[in-house]
């Protein structure tokens, strides 16, 4: 039996250094959307729950550990990192709110496409 | 000492976390190379690099928590964003969630762990040279040359006053792991490397946390900082294993004689 594994070290690389890039844009993007939330609400006098900076937060945090785990997962199973690392993208790029998130947000685009671009090779199992 | 890099537009990029970053991609590098070299089988190398991960995930998480029972904090999300982290609590708890997933997986334990322990060590290195950009984890005041002063943002300055210079810990304890991971290299037989890692660094440990000046927290005794607990904790380990070897070792060899 035969299974096809990749050969870059472009995924992990992006994947590592997205996701521990990401949880401090999560951090800060979650701030930054209850300042926004709190602005908006200033006319009414009412106050923030820190319900859209949980939510924020945890997305943000879920994009981070999905781009590791497909970063770190790269070489072994390509498709399935390629599509976790595209998947962490698109839960960092939900939380655009500091300029912070652009980064990762572009590390894990480059990962999860090298994931699938990547020169493979086969090997017996 | 430089915890931001400002890329323009005010995006600071934070340092610790790019450095600790670089030395898991640097410790997986070096991985996938004693893998390639000890011709290790695929299926044997994907569940290594996926219990690794997720015990890497879960030991920063126990390294947090570690901190908050260090000092005496309620264990909430507010808290666990707010505090530090610590190794030693990393290791502990990354280091039970490895070895329930190898035996969940069927992945020879003590071989995986041998595998890692150059891995851990150079994460470890750029962790601390992260750590001395962050300011964190810094020494007692010195007047000695090598002593380092911190800028006034850095929380060094902020508890030891400014203008002080104190021991650069965090740099000590880097040199040490590259000189001690190039003694493991050369020197260890691989199935001795986690021993050797855990008494060395218990050791390195329990000596370097008298130079530390941050605030260290209480663990089951106040005459020493919880690091230096856990530090003879594992030197204790290694000695009882160790004692255990000789033990059975000595009882084959006599059995072997009749």
């Amino acid at each position: 039996m035969t299974k096809e594994k990749g050969t870059s070290n472009v995924p992990m690389i992006m994947g590592i250094i997205g996701g521990v890039l990401a949880l401090p844009a999560a951090v800060c993007s979650a701030w930054c959307g209850e300042v926004i939330v709190s602005l908006d609400n200033i006319d009414s006098s009412t106050v923030s729950d820190g319900s859209t900076g949980g939510t924020i937060l945890l997305i943000g945090i879920i994009g981070a550990i999905l781009g590791i785990i497909g970063g770190s997962l790269g070489k072994k199973t390509p498709v399935s990192a390629g599509s976790m690392m595209i998947a962490a993208a698109i839960l960092t790029g939900w939380n655009l709110a500091s300029f912070l998130s652009y980064i990762p947000l572009i590390l894990f685009l480059i990962g999860g496409i090298f994931c699938f671009v990547q020169k493979k090779e086969s090997i017996e199992l | 000492m430089y915890p931001y890099l400002n890329l323009g537009h005010d995006i600071l990029l934070p340092l610790y976390n790019l450095f600790i970053g670089i030395g898991i991609v640097f410790g997986l590098i070096y991985l996938d190379n004693q893998i390639k070299n000890l011709k290790i089988k695929f299926l044997t190398d994907r569940n290594l690099h996926i219990s690794l991960i997720i015990s890497v995930i879960i030991g920063f998480l126990g390294a947090k928590i570690f901190e908050l029972i260090y000092h005496g904090k309620a264990i909430s999300i507010i808290n666990l964003y707010s505090g530090g982290t610590t190794f030693m609590g990393g290791i502990i708890s990354g280091g039970i969630v490895f070895l329930l997933i190898n035996y969940l997986l069927k992945t020879n334990n003590l071989f995986s762990f041998n595998l890692v322990v150059p891995s851990l060590i150079i994460a470890h290195i750029f962790g601390r040279i992260g750590c001395f950009l962050g300011g964190c984890c810094y020494g007692k005041p010195t007047n000695l040359f090598f002593g380092v002063k911190y800028p006034e943002s850095a929380p060094a300055s902020f508890y030891l006053g400014q203008d002080i210079y104190s021991h650069p810990t965090q740099l000590y304890e880097s040199f040490f792991l590259i000189i001690f991971i190039l003694i493991i290299e050369k020197y260890a037989q691989f199935k001795n490397k986690i021993f050797i890692y855990l008494a060395g660094y218990g050791v390195f440990r329990f000596l370097i946390e008298f130079l530390r000046s941050d605030e260290r927290g209480h663990f089951i005794t106040e005459l020493i900082s919880p690091s230096q607990v856990i530090s003879i904790l594992f030197v204790l380990f290694v000695v009882i294993t160790i004692l255990i070897k000789c033990y059975f070792f000595k009882k084959s060899t006599a059995s072997n004689n009749f």
